[in-house]
């Protein structure tokens, strides 16, 4: 059935009614004939034929309103035109439109998904802090999530009283003075001669060193230093430990605890670091979590418990669980460091100084920055065999630097 | 050392001779010499085609202009001030803008035109609009604002190369100001930011004459210890948000000097976009330094009071670093 | 004056005008079939004076128009297909489906599009012009616009520039009496529109605008003394518009007894009438023009019904010569 539909007679008319039929069911009506008048918001409108035809009969009551393109009239089927052209005259029937309507898409479906984005910030840290109840920067937020800081404790000096960066960076020294105590220097030394005594007696050690070429790591190192601010830049041991911390995925075995003739790996990846104090002390707060961090964060939480190890601050769980100890001696100019496994860790891996010495490259000597990785491991969990990998993977690790 | 003014005249001189398809157009800039003497001279040595004075008509000639490039040449419109852009409007938004895209992709319209803005000469408040924020809405146009003697100079040649039209603000308070003309470098970028002093601890943003109140409240306060690094847009469309960002990132502390009034100003903006890309950065409240609401007052105490002056810069940038003036 | 009415001439005008009508006529029923949106401005009746100015034309001559500008387009030479592609808001569209109704563009074909903005174009005119004289080249710029324009300042302003430059601009007044619902007795102090423009100094001409010959005539004069330096001139066609403003328009301000004495007086039954009576026509050779023109206008519509939309994805396209990374 071929039906006419209340017209559109603009973009703002949404519903229009017939108030009154013009032409009648029939009876012949040619184009450019009124139909209906139809009434809209902005007041009767004619609707005329576009084309001859006869109407069959009405769809609709009048005054009945009715959105746009509901049909309101059906019309009887009436050849009309003729083609003239070879000679033949041919009836067809009107409206070839039709056919072509059928296949057309509206606008609606033409467009598919939203393209605008909204404009969303693109930096987003793991842990915000959003619970204390004192103005605080975002800024001043972040930090102290990083480094463990109670923002209720903290006294802001900033606009309107507001918590500032400037306000944690004091806050931290003074941790250290209240905290002073924990370090007492021969307390902790009598605990270090226990753990190492311990260590020595029960764990068997087995150690194996290995000097990489660290030249392509320097190289990038440099370059990603170029482009960043003093602040930002990246030691080496970023990503030293991000190429430990990579290896360890792929062994396992020297990332977990001994206890009670048992070994059990740790899903978890928590990198202590050893750092000595002033006055002759030791610690090894760990890196919590570090499987999925890349160089720069590694890099922010290394310097993060270096501060807090030498100021205070450094929390408990952070002394307990790691879960491998990384000993680095380059800085003090060493070249190899063998360490002692702290149980109930399972090994222990000692990074030594860069040096720049010959070296066979391409049956050519050049000079190259070099650097001797130690692992001191204990022989009930793993072997040689497995240390080699170990360390051979880091070496491969280190080659591919823009990867870590 | 070198006027504003004059580098300005030299090069509108500069681009007049090396391509002849160049003309100047606008009120009294030929037998006048420009109102603010920016054109003195040229009438004499390119002849009344190429300097062309024309009636009291914004809309005619600036739409003279717009199809006078479509058809080839490189037109420089100058309106007088952009107090007087309104009644052009329609010709700016409604053809320079669109016609790029109403004809998808067949018609550029490669023009220049060159405003005096601005306020500071107790002229009024018909005379001393700052409406570079409204052009700086507008896609389909680029807006420029040199805030040097240096940029005075090269950023015509820039915006005479654009394919698109191209929108270049002159403060009135700038024509007289005196600078060493530095000669123009290879990478030289009419669209891109520059940071006009380098700091750790603040970041100041701002445009056009708010630049060198910006650079002497960072003086100032340098005494003190404090590092304010101050960013010159000198493009308003695009924002260089590369460089806006980077700054914030740093300092964490953000003052936005802008002379429009602080209802919907370029200011806002900016503000907007950092609050959007740089919070976890920001370490206090985003401060804008704008015009009051208010349409700009004649008498001089009132004038001053209205549009931003140094101390209120200086008060914003001690706010927002929680110190004391 | 020299008539040009050989046979086959005035066949040509006729076909032209029913063409632009029978394009109005077919966009009118889509519109209330809302495959055409937004604002439908018909050329109905009006034909005669897009037609017979462009017989005076070259093809690099330029033109400007209104937002009534299908017929102009048509005329200048557009595709049919491309302008109804465009009408459907399609990429395959002379403007790429951006502009719609009201900006019909065709950069090769000097068509500088229609305007949404009455007087608008004026002023681009002159600047083209400009362009023309100051590269020596001898070319004109017709600009049309309804009589409604000449109340806008730009009208002014720009006859004012094109006499004091003395550029190569024809100025044509579509004078059809309504500038929107508002006759013209209501908006203009002095209703002689050719006296204003002769004011500035401008050449004027007053024809029937419902008579292409006359039209052609009066625009191949005046198209000729600028070509040969008389300065810009202005031509006001005296017309009626047959159907409303645009499409949703109840036309209150306008009786329909008004309306149904100039349906005999439009320019297609006049031209049909006297090719009919002075036999150079007879029926069945006007229908089969007019049946060609119908397979035409299937034809462009079977184009823009089949063709794509544009993707989404390219929305922030064609709004600088390259795009700048504003986010």
């Amino acid at each position: 059935m071929k039906t006419l539909n209340m017209p559109s007679f603009g973009s703002d008319m949404d519903i229009g009614k017939v108030v009154e039929w013009v032409a009648k069911p029939g009876k012949a009506f040619t184009k450019g004939e009124t139909l209906a008048l139809i009434e809209t918001a902005k007041g009767l409108i004619d609707m005329e034929a576009f084309e001859d035809g006869v109407i069959d009969t009405y769809l609709i009551d009048l005054d009945k309103e009715v959105p746009v393109g509901t049909p309101i009239l059906s019309l009887k089927y009436e050849p009309l035109r003729r083609i003239v052209g070879d000679g033949d005259e041919k009836e067809i029937e009107r409206n070839k439109l039709e056919e072509i309507e059928g296949k057309s898409i509206s606008a609606q479906e033409a467009i598919t998904a939203p393209l605008v984005e909204t404009s969303i910030g693109s930096e987003t840290p793991k842990d915000i802090l959003g619970k204390t109840t004192h103005r605080a920067s975002p800024a001043a937020r972040v930090y102290a999530a990083e480094h463990g800081i109670d923002l209720d404790k903290v006294k802001g000096t900033g606009p309107l009283g507001s918590i500032v960066l400037k306000d944690l960076k004091v806050e931290t020294t003074s941790n250290a003075t209240s905290n002073q105590k924990g370090f007492d220097t021969k307390l902790m030394r009598k605990a270090i001669a226990s753990v190492v005594s311990q260590s020595k007696k029960e764990i068997p050690h087995y150690y194996l060193a290995h000097t990489i070429n660290i030249e392509t790591l320097q190289i990038w190192l440099d370059a990603q230093n170029n482009q960043k601010t003093v602040e930002e830049r990246l030691l080496i041991q970023a990503p030293i430990l991000c190429a430990i911390k990579n290896a360890l995925k792929k062994y396992p075995q020297f990332n977990g605890f001994y206890n009670n003739e048992e070994f059990i790996a740790q899903q978890q990846i928590n990198l202590g670091v050893a750092i000595s104090l002033r006055g002759g002390g030791l610690i090894a707060p760990a890196i919590l979590d570090a499987g999925t961090l890349n160089p720069e964060q590694l890099m922010k939480r290394l310097k993060s418990i270096s501060e807090r190890a030498k100021q205070g601050g450094i929390k408990q769980s952070e002394v307990t669980r790691a879960t491998i100890t990384i000993s680095n001696i380059g800085d003090r100019g060493v070249e190899v460091i063998y360490g002692v496994i702290f149980p109930p860790q399972v090994a222990i891996l000692g990074v030594g100084k860069v040096q720049r010495i010959p070296v066979a490259v391409d049956n050519k000597v050049q000079i190259n920055s070099m650097l001797t990785i130690t692992l001191a491991a204990d022989h009930r969990v793993t072997d040689g065999h497995d240390g080699a990998k170990l360390l051979n993977e880091i070496d491969k690790q280190l080659q591919k630097p823009e990867a870590l | 050392m070198t006027t504003y003014r004059e580098a300005i005249r030299e090069a509108i001189r500069v681009a007049m001779t090396d391509d002849a398809r160049v003309f100047l157009m606008g009120e009294d800039v030929g037998h006048y010499g420009g109102c603010y003497a920016v054109t003195k001279g040229l009438l004499d040595e390119f002849g009344e085609q190429r300097i062309r004075d024309t009636p009291l008509s914004e809309s005619g000639f600036v739409g003279a202009g717009i199809g006078a490039s479509i058809a080839g040449m490189r037109p420089i419109v100058e309106i007088m001030t952009v107090n007087f852009s309104m009644l052009a409007l329609d010709q700016i938004v409604n053809n320079a803008a669109t016609l790029r895209h109403m004809s998808g992709g067949q018609i550029g319209v490669p023009l220049v035109i060159r405003m005096a803005t601005g306020a500071g000469k107790q002229l009024a408040a018909q005379h001393s609009h700052s409406l570079e924020n409204w052009y700086a809405s507008i896609p389909g146009i680029k807006v420029l604002a040199p805030a040097t003697v240096t940029d005075a100079r090269y950023m015509l040649a820039e915006a005479l190369k654009d394919p698109d039209p191209v929108i270049i603000f002159e403060h009135v308070m700038l024509y007289n100001q005196e600078q060493e003309l530095e000669p123009r470098q290879d990478d030289y970028n009419a669209f891109k930011a520059s940071v006009a002093r380098p700091g750790t601890d603040v970041t100041i943003i701002t445009y056009g004459a708010g630049l060198s109140k910006a650079l002497q409240v960072a003086d100032q306060v340098s005494d003190k210890g404090m590092s304010v690094e101050v960013i010159d847009l000198r493009c308003l469309r695009p924002l260089d948000s590369e460089a806006i960002f980077s700054s914030v990132k740093k300092t964490g502390k953000v003052v936005i000097v802008d002379e429009a009034w602080l209802t919907g100003s370029l200011a806002s903006e900016i503000s907007a976009q950092i609050s959007e890309h740089c919070l976890w950065s920001l370490d206090a409240p985003i401060q804008r330094v704008c015009t009051q609401e208010v349409p700009i007052p004649y008498p001089a105490h009132l004038e001053k009071a209205a549009i931003p002056q140094i101390e209120n810069i200086l008060q914003a940038v001690n706010f927002v670093s929680g110190t004391s003036p | 004056m020299k008539l040009h009415i050989s046979r086959e001439h005035l066949t040509n005008l006729l076909s032209e005008m029913i063409r632009i009508r029978r394009f109005e006529e077919r966009c009118a029923q889509l519109y209330t079939e809302e495959k055409i949106r937004g604002f439908l401005h018909l050329y109905i009746g009006e034909e005669a004076i897009a037609v017979g100015v462009m017989q005076a034309l070259e093809k690099e001559d330029t033109v400007f128009a209104t937002y009534r500008e299908h017929g102009h387009a048509l005329a200048k030479g557009l595709d049919m297909n491309e302008v109804m592609a465009e009408m459907y808001g399609k990429l395959s569209g002379s403007s790429k489906g951006r502009g719609g109704s009201m900006h019909i563009f065709d950069y090769e074909k000097k068509f500088y599009g229609g305007n949404a903005i009455v007087g608008g174009a004026l002023p681009m005119a002159v600047g083209v012009a400009m362009a023309d004289k100051l590269m020596n080249r001898s070319h004109v710029t017709v600009c049309f616009f309804g009589e409604g324009a000449v109340a806008e300042g730009e009208f002014h302003e720009s006859l004012n520039l094109a006499k004091l430059w003395d550029l190569p601009v024809l100025f044509v007044c579509e004078n059809n009496g309504y500038a929107m619902g508002t006759a013209l007795k209501y908006s203009e102090s002095q209703q002689n529109i050719a006296a204003k423009a002769e004011s500035y100094g401008l050449i004027t001409r007053s024809v029937d605008g419902m008579n292409v010959v006359e039209v052609e005539t009066a625009a191949i004069d005046a198209v000729k003394g600028i070509r040969n330096g008389s300065g810009p001139q202005l031509l006001e066609c005296h017309t009626y518009r047959l159907r409303g403003h645009s499409m949703f328009d109840t036309q209150q301000y306008r009786s329909q007894d008004e309306v149904n004495q100039w349906l005999d007086k439009g320019p297609i039954a006049q031209m049909k009438s006297w090719l009919l009576a002075n036999v150079y026509l007879n029926e069945t050779e006007i229908q089969q023009i007019e049946d060609r023109i119908d397979d035409e206008v299937n034809a462009a519509i079977e184009f823009a019904e089949k063709s794509d939309f544009e993707l989404v994805e390219h929305l922030t396209r064609h709004v600088y010569a390259e795009p700048l990374n504003m986010d």
